[in-house]
């Protein structure tokens, strides 16, 4: 069969309007969950400039920070793609929900790293406060475990992104053969 | 369609989650953070919160340097009603750090660990009130008589921070002091100083064996607190420091801990493991003669080595501190115990322990010994 492969990108071939506007939501995405991010540094730590605390943070975090826009990004600009073909990828919300908390346990996590940043910062109030919420074993945990934690969350993140693709993949090869199908039955 | 909405919920559902607790924190931090229930509300141990009037005026340093750490007043909450236990119920580790008090007989022993989520505890040892600080941040311990014209006062935590380091305030004129210069540094007090009590700061394991009578601050604390685990990490073997310090001085490494002692406005820093592999250090500071002493990992002294009018000399011989005048035998708490001397005992002096960014940030000035 000498079909040509349906993909989000083809090289060498203009973006295709669907693609297009997937890409630039996968964008805004990841610009509004790093601007958020950032927001949180700024606002928690007062005593440091913005701009310090900003570098800080991509200093602490940068994986954290950029894998997180990365993952959301890809995650939003495939189901919009998807949608926009009309494809049902089963389980879209739950992908998309599990996505998004782990974006958020995995930067509330990486927030931790801040509280070296001040003395009795807007952090370790934060982290007082974990113990009448979740109970003092598993704050200590949370709070002992917060880096390999952080990542972990990351690496949710990313697997439930891969596992979007995957299924927007199966999605496009079973479109794909049924168009074939679809024509080799009218030739 | 119904069914392409879905996801789309879904990520409306994450990111409204992420920005309502971006905007309670904005909120938390704009609002000083009065309008949280733990903020106004009277404490455990029914302490009201002193409404948020500091007054800043009468300040010795620019009011500018004087920023918010985040929290509001309080919200790091200092220790007013401490409890002990005898050392022997305290559970602690060998390799934690205590920071441990010896006024008249009354022996006192503080974990950092609990330390570093209060950061103040007010209390009294041997009669005297005191306040027993700790800046994290800094590394910086340090003990304080809580007088102020006769009357005792109660410190806490201001929210606010001065060259990164703690801001106190004392909760009857509302002034504020900051914790490395034991100073007050904006309110009616402005200006005046602490009285700075020496302290030790000790491995668990060498404090327990030297004061086995020891009494050593209660988890029971009256706050809920993770107090096994600290929330800093591996900030204080990690060489770098993340934020701007108003000096900065190559010398050291910013995290090497320095004893730093001040004579009529000379400042000298000396390295802490340089004191504990001498032992002994003699030294002159602006004419004040003074040895520091270290007998145990951790563990350094300073004494004032002048006694009834004659300048003594020490060194380190054979696992003993002895005075070259009369070769008599001192032990670690300054007292001769044999020989010329016996009987005799060396004046203690108060002096900072920290990290040496913070107290170069401080004492821009200050020499280092034996450079």
């Amino acid at each position: 069969m000498n079909q040509k492969k349906m993909s989000m990108f083809s090289l060498g071939k203009p973006l295709s309007f669907n693609t297009k506007r997937a890409l630039l939501k996968g964008i805004a995405a990841s610009v509004i969950v790093t601007a958020l991010y950032i927001t949180i540094v700024v606002v928690t730590t007062p005593n440091l400039p913005p701009a310090t605390a900003i570098a800080t943070a991509f200093t602490i975090n940068p994986l954290i920070i950029g894998g997180t826009a990365a993952a959301v990004g890809a995650q939003v600009a495939m189901t919009s793609y998807s949608k926009n073909l009309g494809c049902s990828l089963r389980g879209r919300k739950a992908l998309v929900g599990a996505g998004s908390s782990g974006t958020a346990f995995s930067s509330f996590l990486s927030f931790f790293s801040l509280v070296p940043l001040g003395c009795c910062g807007s952090w370790l109030l934060i982290l007082s406060l974990l113990p009448s919420v979740v109970g003092t074993s598993v704050s200590a945990a949370l709070i002992q475990y917060s880096i390999p934690l952080s990542y972990a969350g990351l690496a949710i993140v990313a697997g439930f992104t891969a596992l979007t693709a995957a299924k927007l993949r199966k999605e496009l090869k079973l479109r794909q053969s049924g168009i074939s199908k679809f024509k080799e039955d009218n030739r | 369609m119904p069914g392409q909405t879905k996801p789309r919920k879904g990520l409306v559902i994450g990111v409204s989650i992420a920005g309502i607790a971006a905007i309670i924190i904005i909120a938390l931090l704009v609002g000083n953070g009065n309008f949280l229930p733990f903020a106004q509300s009277p404490s455990s141990d029914g302490r009201q919160t002193i409404p948020s009037s500091t007054g800043t005026t009468n300040s010795i340093v620019p009011l500018d340097q004087i920023v918010s750490g985040g929290p509001p007043r309080d919200g790091i909450p200092s220790i007013d009603n401490p409890k002990f236990v005898p050392a022997k119920d305290a559970g602690l580790q060998d390799s934690d750090l205590i920071l441990g008090l010896n006024i008249n007989g009354d022996i006192r022993a503080y974990p950092l660990k609990i330390l570093v989520w209060h950061e103040i505890v007010n209390d009294e040892v041997g009669g005297t009130p005191v306040a027993v600080t700790y800046c994290p941040l800094c590394f910086t311990n340090q003990v304080f008589k809580r007088t102020i014209d006769g009357q005792a006062v109660e410190f806490g935590t201001s929210g606010k921070l001065y060259n990164s380091n703690l801001v106190m305030y004392d909760r009857t004129s509302e002034s504020l002091w900051s914790q490395a210069l034991g100073q007050a540094i904006a309110g009616e007090h402005s200006g005046r100083k602490l009285e700075r009590i020496p302290f030790d700061v000790a491995f668990w394991s060498e404090w327990k064996v030297l004061y086995p009578e020891s009494q050593v601050l209660s988890q029971d604390t009256g706050f809920g607190r993770p107090y096994g685990v600290d929330p800093y990490g591996n900030y204080y073997t990690d060489p770098d420091i993340l934020f701007p310090v108003s000096h900065r001085d190559d010398r050291l490494g910013p995290k090497e801990i320095v004893v730093g002692l001040e004579n009529e406005g000379s400042y000298r820093a000396y390295r802490l493991q340089q004191i504990e592999d001498s032992h002994v250090i003699n030294d002159d500071i602006s004419g004040k003669k003074i040895v520091l002493i270290s007998l145990h990992p951790f563990m350094a002294r300073a004494y004032d080595r002048t006694l009834d009018g004659q300048v003594l000399d020490f060194r380190y011989h054979d696992g003993k501190v002895v005075d070259t005048q009369t070769s008599s035998i001192w032990n670690f708490e300054g007292g001769a115990i044999e020989g010329e001397m016996k009987g005799k005992q060396l004046t203690r002096l108060p002096f900072d322990e920290g990290f040496w960014f913070e107290w170069v940030a401080f004492h821009p000035d200050t020499s280092l010994y034996n450079q």
